[in-house]
Parts: structure tokens; sequence; C-alpha cells
């Protein structure tokens, strides 16, 4: 009779972020999972993802978990990526001469993106055939979350090298040639740490697998090779292919003639 | 058709737990086809021109016309096996292995795409390369496709499935390897690329060539 006559209050959804599952041990977490656990994110436009990327990374790990948002995050992180390589790319051109600089700031996005595209297709693929529990949408978001990583990075690190290419000697490119490698070698692994976290977040914290590890390890082999070899087929610092041209060939063979 | 997908990859014993009742063989047959086209186009971009949408053909024709003849067999070993299943069934959990087989193809498709096409032509080392990778992607989406094989034979009859499964895959398999003799829906000769014809003939035998290379090896050896 009193809970009758009581007013009847809302039910306040409890946030996703406070469901930590029983069988987490929070003394015994790494101190980086508390912080992402801490993380608070609600991205209001495309433009906003990168910093999410940055500050609150565990929040847009929740966020990818739970299917939210995920056409803004995809947008955004495919908009970030866009801008970062083609800066990057740019750069990069500029290394070679005044006439690389827009071929190579077209060309580098498409190199990054397109392989992102070739390799999405085994990642959900293989990632589904290992009982791993992500739809195509989340699959499609977690890759450019991977590109947008990886590209934060290269931007953050795009004005140095910058400077080094402007300020260093002919008789010195192969030291720019093996910063831009450290710089690209740094940002790829800042992204595929990114994806390793929240694979290991998201099960810490909702004692379900988001992706399989393995298959994940695999499929990163794959992304480089692939993006090796397309950087090799367009070749974005080749002044003489001229803007369509492409050229066959293994990219290790020409590694091993250099 | 995304659903049977979905359930199929992640979860094939739910799937046959649900198909078996309800079989799904058009969403499978739509998804096997579409894996098959993407893994020809993909092979036949190599040579490229008219190859590659004649290889995007034959893929699918080679998967089903292959099923289709050695269905009844197939059939048959369940029955004998002590496997009770109808002829509808024994469709789904067919075309639900060689559905994954032919995703797990057209998932790596893209990739295969990108070596095929970049590959140097003509050039032996690069055919023989690709031809390497195209092997493995089958052993990989082989393998998928028996697990999934497996546990639609596992719906059907618990704990009967070792023999049953090891005789498909080799009905499959004798088969498998005379059509695709007979239709050749393969990278492609780089030699071929102003030569390519249909007109090579829907004849032959795979064992008999095999034989025969193996005789004429064994000779230049010494052997015989």
């Amino acid at each position: 009779m009193e809970s009758q006559s009581s007013p009847r209050l809302p039910a306040v959804p409890e946030p996703v972020y406070s469901t930590i599952s029983k069988a987490a041990d929070i003394a015994a977490s790494p101190i980086w999972m508390l912080r992402w656990e801490a993380d608070r994110f609600s991205p209001v436009g495309v433009f906003t993802i990168g910093g999410g990327l940055l500050r609150a990374q565990g929040a847009v790990a929740r966020d990818l978990f739970a299917a939210s948002r995920l056409r803004l995050y995809t947008q955004g992180c495919t908009l970030l990526t866009l801008f970062a390589t083609a800066l990057y790319g740019a750069i990069l051109g500029s290394s070679v001469g005044p006439a690389q600089v827009v071929p190579a700031a077209i060309k580098f996005p498409a190199v990054i993106l397109a392989s992102c595209g070739l390799c999405l297709p085994s990642f959900y693929i293989f990632q589904a055939l290992a009982g791993a529990r992500l739809t195509f949408q989340q699959a499609l978001a977690a890759v450019m979350m991977l590109g947008a990583a990886a590209g934060l990075i290269l931007l953050a690190c795009a004005p140095i090298v910058w400077f080094f290419s402007v300020s260093t000697e002919g008789d010195a490119s192969a030291f720019v040639a093996g910063l831009n490698a450290m710089v690209i070698g740094v940002s790829v692994a800042f992204g595929f740490h990114f994806l390793t976290r929240t694979h290991r977040y998201t099960a810490w914290k909702y004692g379900e697998r988001m992706f399989d590890l393995r298959v994940m390890a695999l499929w990163f082999a794959l992304v480089l090779l692939v993006a090796a070899q397309m950087a090799h087929f367009i070749g974005p610092l080749d002044g003489e292919r001229g803007w369509l041209g492409t050229e066959r060939g293994f990219f290790l063979a020409a590694l091993f003639a250099v | 058709m995304t659903n049977t997908l979905n359930i199929l990859l992640r979860d094939p014993r739910a799937h046959f737990g649900l198909a078996l009742h309800r079989p799904r063989n058009l969403s499978l047959l739509g998804m096997g086809v579409a894996g098959a086209v993407a893994w020809g186009a993909a092979m036949g971009s190599h040579v490229g021109r008219a190859h590659l949408w004649i290889c995007a053909l034959k893929m699918p024709l080679f998967l089903l016309a292959t099923l289709a003849l050695c269905f009844p067999l197939m059939h048959v070993v369940l029955a004998v096996s002590g496997v009770k299943a109808d002829v509808r069934q024994t469709l789904s959990v067919a075309l639900g292995g060689l559905a994954t087989f032919a995703l797990c193809l057209g998932a790596l498709a893209p990739v295969v795409g990108l070596f095929c096409a970049s590959a140097p032509i003509p050039s032996m080392a690069s055919y023989l390369n690709l031809y390497l990778l195209c092997f493995a992607c089958g052993v990989i989406a082989g393998a998928a496709g028996l697990r999934t094989l497996a546990h639609g034979m596992r719906a059907l009859a618990p704990g009967r499935v070792r023999w049953p499964l090891l005789a498909w895959a080799l009905i499959y398999q004798f088969v498998g390897a005379q059509m695709a003799w007979i239709l050749r829906p393969w990278i492609g000769s780089s030699y071929g690329v102003d030569g390519y014809s249909l007109s090579h003939g829907l004849t032959g035998n795979f064992y008999a060539g095999v034989c025969h290379v193996m005789r004429r090896w064994l000779t230049e050896y010494g052997v015989l």
C-alpha cells in the first residue's frame, strides 16, 4: 500500500561505464585501465573525434563496444585520416621536390585508405569466424580508428619532419628517409596499440571479447604487407609516374634492389 | 542475408540449430556466389581484361557445379553413416560449408586482387608466387569451411561426424580437381595476355594429367 501512495520516480538508467564485470579485480587492474574507466567523452561533431581519440580513449572504446554513434566515429576518423595523411604526404613529397608535393598529398592518403579498405573484409570475416562479437559497422569503425590514431601521430610529427626536410641537404637524404620510416612506424604502432588496448579494456570491463587477438595480430601483418605493396604500386614519391601511373612488381624485390 | 551471415560465421552451431528446421539455402547460396565472384575477379585481375570477368563467372560455376555433381553421393554417405537427414537438411549443411569457404575467399579477394594486379607480367616467378598465395588462401578458407561443415553435421547427429566429414571432403576434392581441370578458373598464364581463349575445350583429365607429369618427371631423373 505504501508503494502505491509514494510518487513513482522515473527509472534512472545505469551508465554503461559503471557496469564493470564482477570478475574484474579493480585493485589488480593496470593503471591505464582505471584511467580509461574514468574517461568521459561525448562527440558533438566529426571534427571532435580526434580529441576523443587522444584524451578519452576509454570512452571511445566503450562507444565502439556498445556500437554507439558509430557513423559519427567512422566519418570523423575517415576525415582525420584523410587530412593527416594528405598533410604528411605533402611533406613527404616536398623532400623529393616541389613538383611532387601535390601528387604525394593525394597518393599517400590513397595508399592508406585503400589498404584499410582492402583489408576490412578479411578483418570482419575472420574476426567473426573466431567468434568475436563484432558487427560490420564496428569493424569499419575500428579500422578507421586505427587509421585516425596513426594519423594523429603523423600530424604531431609533421612539423618536425617538414623542418628536417627543408633544412637537410641532398647528400643526407638517407637521414630524412630514415626519419620518415621511423615516424610512420611509430604512428602505425600507436594505431595497433590503441586497438589492442581497446580489446583488453572491453574484455576486462564487460567480460566479453570484442576482437580475437590472434586474428588481429595476423591481420596487422596483412595490413602492413598490403600497405607496402600498395605504396609500391601507386608510388607516392615517384615523380616519373605521373598522376595515374602504376608500377607492377613485388615491393620486397624493389626493397632488396635498393 | 546479413543476419544469416553473422550467425553462420560467429556461431555455426546456432545457425544449424535454426537452419535445419527452417533452411535458409537461398541466403547461403547468395553469399557463396558473392564470395566466389569476388575471388574469381581477384584472380582474373592478374591477366586482366576479358580474363577478369571470365574468372568471376567461372569460380561460382566451379563451386556450384562440383556441389551439384557430388550432392547425391554426399547425401548417401550421410544416410549410410547413420545420420538421419532429409535432402533439404543435407543441402543446408553442404551450402553452409561452401558459403563459409567462398566467404573466406571473398574476404581475402581484395588483398589477392591487389597482389595479382600489381605483379609483373609476363613473369613466371610472379605467376608462381601468386599461385602459392592463392593456395595459402585456399587452405585457410578450406579449414574454415570444414569447421562449419563439422558443426552442421554435429547438429544433425552428435558424435558421428568424423567419417562422413572425411568422406565429404574427399568426394568434393576428387570431383573438384577434375572440375577445375576442365573449367580452369585460375590466375591464367601471364604469357597468354593477348591469347586467352575459352576454346581450350571442356575435355581432359586431371588425374591422367598428374600421372603424365609424374612420368615425365621420373623419366627426366632417370628413374623410369
